[in-house]
Parts: structure tokens; sequence; C-alpha cells
């Protein structure tokens, strides 16, 4: 049995090619559908679907390693049939472009980063996430709510606008940010919104204005500050940093040494088992399996 | 009236997780006279390193105006005792700058600041240590604090530049005394730490910022006091027993 889900420019339309797909009787599941993109990651990320049905004026936008299969807009029942063959055999008719990282199965997301105390890696955890972001061709910025700390470690130049620009093509917002007011114009231009929210405790008004967002909080911590997380965090979900041995699929983030040095010298963005390790972990948050 | 004891303000200029509680902690640790810790950052990190087990929460302390003396005599009858910043203790911030007043005329103090020291205590230190690590961050924002201040402050800044291991980022006359601490692990051991290379650098710092004025300090001042008490203790069982 084939999972897939449907995007369409009409809820009518993508109804209808999802009706007559699993009226062909075949070994086919149309798990959902969908009109927006914004949607369809959420739904990659958390459905893990076989295979995507797009309409066809629609499949420029969608970035993803799943296989898509296209439909006209004119779809008509009899297409049904070979369609849902097409799919069974795995015939892909467009092959997503190779994206060697996975923030792109998810085209708006909007993740925070606190710390249980200073020092524990959260702004480099929010710049990591967002230079990983940025490379899977997401336009992303950062929200660095704790005062400069992401401007200094990406080097962003303040742009006429009041935003920072960086080399890697992070944007940063630096200082308070009125989240109410900000937010609607944050989606609208940006794919990835990552925040660096300070340490726990801070910041408050603008962390519970992203809470109601649905924004995804971490809370950050090391193995050497474990003990500081005795379960008074709700909402947060934990993410350990510098872990000399990481274990496949836990939110954890290894330990770079030399970080410290490349953030010095001003190439953060640099190959690391840093950003591999925050690779890892933002692939997991994408992909729904924390 | 003349401040008789120091008053070491630990603190960074805004980055947290350099290692200030470990300063203060070490700087206590060596202090061969007593001294009284105080954790301004709500963490307990500092009672927590000096393996303090139940520190003295600074609302208990702060709680009632008019027994704030008598809390404080009974502050001073304990050997290096910790004070750390409550819940309670932060709705006052106010009466937690007057028992740092209190307390600085009596003993030594080591204040742990964390990276957002009450601005109220900046007057009243004798020393501020501040504390930055070898990480571009940090040291810009040790830039910023120190162009912040306006008036050039009459008590000795002493800039602690901590877990060095290659070059130092402060260079220049601008910075003024910079102390260099090793990287050090101690896998959260902090008797370890104080064991090896951090410790034999904090032990000289410690000296030099608590010194041991004869007959003055805190520990000999105390230790009398209690052996006072212990005579008189005696001296009454002996009494009652006859």
């Amino acid at each position: 049995m084939k999972n897939v889900v449907i995007l369409a420019s009409t809820e009518e339309l993508a109804e209808q090619v999802a009706y007559h797909l699993m009226a062909t009787g075949k070994d086919l599941l149309v798990v959902d559908v969908t009109t927006t993109l914004r949607e369809l990651g959420a739904m990659v990320a958390s459905l893990q679907p076989d295979a995507l049905v797009v309409q066809e004026d629609l499949t420029d936008q969608v970035k993803t390693d799943t296989p898509i299969f296209t439909f006209g807009a004119n779809f008509t029942p009899d297409q049904a049939d070979p369609l849902a063959d097409a799919i069974l055999r795995g015939m892909t008719e467009r092959k997503p472009e190779p994206v060697p990282t996975y923030a792109t199965q998810y085209y708006s997301a909007a993740l925070a980063f606190q710390g249980i105390k200073g020092g524990v890696g959260t702004t480099s955890l929010a710049c990591g996430a967002a230079v990983v972001a940025t490379r899977a061709k997401q336009r992303t910025v950062i929200l660095d709510l704790a005062g400069g700390d992401c401007v200094r470690t990406l080097r962003g130049r303040r742009h006429e606008d009041g935003r920072f620009v960086t080399e890697v093509g992070v944007d940063i917002i630096a200082g308070a940010v009125d989240v109410e007011q900000a937010w609607p114009r944050l989606r609208q231009d940006y794919d990835v919104i990552v925040v660096d929210a300070g340490r726990v405790g801070r910041y408050k008004s603008a962390v519970r204005a992203l809470g109601r967002r649905g924004v995804r909080f971490y809370l950050v911590t090391t193995p050497a500050w474990l003990h500081l997380v005795n379960g008074s965090y709700p909402g947060y979900e934990l993410l350990i940093n510098r872990v000399d041995r990481v274990k496949c699929g836990g939110a954890e983030v290894p330990l770079d040494p030399d970080l410290s040095s490349r953030v010095n010298k001003g190439s953060f963005a640099s190959s690391s088992p840093f950003l591999v390790g925050v690779e890892h972990f933002v692939l997991n948050v994408m992909r729904g399996q924390q | 009236m003349a401040v008789p004891y120091p008053c070491v303000l630990v603190f960074s200029p805004g980055k947290g997780g350099v290692g200030v509680s470990t300063v203060a902690a070490g700087l206590m640790h060596f202090a061969l006279g007593n001294v009284v810790g105080i954790d301004l950052t709500g963490t307990c990190h500092l009672p927590f390193f000096l393996d303090v087990m139940r520190p003295i929460a600074l609302g208990s302390v702060v709680r009632q105006w008019n027994l704030m003396p008598a809390r404080v005599n009974e502050i001073l009858r304990r050997r290096k005792p910790v004070l750390a910043l409550d819940w309670e203790g932060r709705t006052y911030p106010d009466r937690v700058v007057e028992l740092v007043r209190l307390l600085h005329a009596r003993i030594p103090l080591v204040l742990d600041g964390g990276d957002d020291p009450p601005p109220g205590l900046l007057p009243l230190s004798t020393h501020l240590v501040a504390v930055v690590e070898p990480d571009v961050r940090a040291v810009d924002r040790l830039a910023a604090w120190l162009e912040r201040q306006t008036k050039p402050s009459s008590n000795g800044l002493i800039i602690v530049e901590n877990r060095m291991e290659g070059e130092s980022l402060l260079r220049g006359d601008r910075w003024g005394q910079v102390v260099h601490l090793p990287l050090a692990k101690g896998d959260g051991d902090f008797g370890r730490l104080m064991r090896g290379p951090l410790g034999e650098a904090l032990q000289p710092l410690s000296a030099r910022l608590l010194p041991t004025p004869a007959g003055r300090q805190g520990e000999g001042e105390t230790g009398r006091q209690d052996e006072r008490e212990k005579g008189i203790l005696r001296g009454l069982f002996r009494r009652l027993a006859s």
C-alpha cells in the first residue's frame, strides 16, 4: 500500500483527484489533501507519504525528496487509472532536484532555542540551524532576542532597513521585536524563522507570543548541566548540545571543541562536525521524528 | 567611614557560561580568612560548587527589614556561609543591596553577579572582576560594557580571561589588568578543578583580592567568637553540673 498526499490549487480539484484515485481500487491510500505549500510541508513531515500527487503548475514550488507525480488542472476521471499505475510502479514524472539537506522538506518552519543557562550553545545552535536551512535554499531569518550574538557569530552587516545581512544568506533581526506585529510579515518573507531566545526566563512576552503561534521551543542544555532540567519546563523539547557520542536520532548535537575558534576567525559556516550535527537535528525536527 | 573589608563582585558583561560562578567559588575556596559568598544569579551554582548543601535564602534574611542586623550576626557566626538569591529575595532588590552594605562593613564578600549584576552593587564593590573567555562575542560585550561606563570607576577592575588555550583576544593596553586562567576540564568536579592548573592560577588572585589582615579577618574573629561562646557554654554546664 502506497500512501500519497495531494496538492492542488483548489480543494474541489484535490478532492476530485483523491476520489478518483481511490476509486481505481488499486493499492493506494490518499492520506490527506491540501491547497497550500505550508500545509504540505507539515504533512510531509508528519505523515511521511510515499509520494506526492501535485497539480502540474505547482510542482516548481515544491522542494522535496519525496517522489512527485503530476496531474493537469483539467483532471478527468479517466486519467486516474494511469496515474495510479505510475505511482505504484514508482515512475516519477518529475525527478526532484538533488538537495543534500533535509530542511527542504518543510516549507515554512519556525523553531526557537532557549538555554537552560548561559554558555550552553544556544546562539551557536540558532545560527547553525539558520545556516543549514539557508543552504537548503530556504529563505531564513534569525530573531536574535538575546541582543546581537547571532550578528557577531555570522558577522552580520546592518542593512538600511534595520535588518542585518550575512554572507551566508541568513537575515538577522536583532534586539527587541514586537512579535505580534512582525509575525505576519516574517511568515510572508521567510520560509524558516529561527529564534535565539537567550536563557530560560528572559524575554517572556516575546516567548509567550511565539508560543501562541505554535513555534517549537527547544530547551538547550549540555551533559554537564543536564541536572538543571528537572521537569519544570513544560512546553519545551530538550536538546542536548556538546554530546561526546551522539545517539542516532536523538535530539543531540556533538561536541565541537573548535567551534569557538571558528567563530573568532569568522568561519562559523564552514563545514564542521557541529553543523553536521545541527543538520541531523533539524532533519529529525522537520521529519517529526523527535 | 572607611571601608574595612573587600567586596569582590564577579560578573560577566553579558555573555553567560564563561565561568563566573567557578571564578567566584574559586576565590572563596582559596580565601584564607572567613568570607561570605552571595549568589545573585538565582542559579545556586556558587553553593553547588562549594558543596554547600543548604545555602541561606536571601529572602529569609531580607524579609523583615528590622531583623536584618540580627540575621547578619547569625550569618557571621558561620564558616564561609553562602547566601543565594531566591524568588522572595528578587522582590526586594533594595534590601539585598542594603544587606550587602551591612555585611560589607563586617566581613569580606564575594558576590556572584552572573551576566546581569544588580547595578546597585557596582559602586559598593571594592573590586570588579569581569570574566570573559577567548570568544569574540564575549570580548565584544566586554568592550561595549567598558564603553558604557560613564565615569572611571574607583574600584579596581580586573578582567579575567577564562578558558585560555591559545592566543589571548585581549591584546593591547585598553583592557588594563588582565588575568589569564587556563582551560581546565574537571568533568563538573569543582574540587578537581581547584587542585589543577585552574586552581593554581586562581589562588594568587584570591590572595590578592581577599587578603587576611592580621586579627581582622572574619575567620579569626569568628573563630575566636566561637571559642568564646564554647567557653561560656562549657562554664555554664560546669556550673549547672556542680
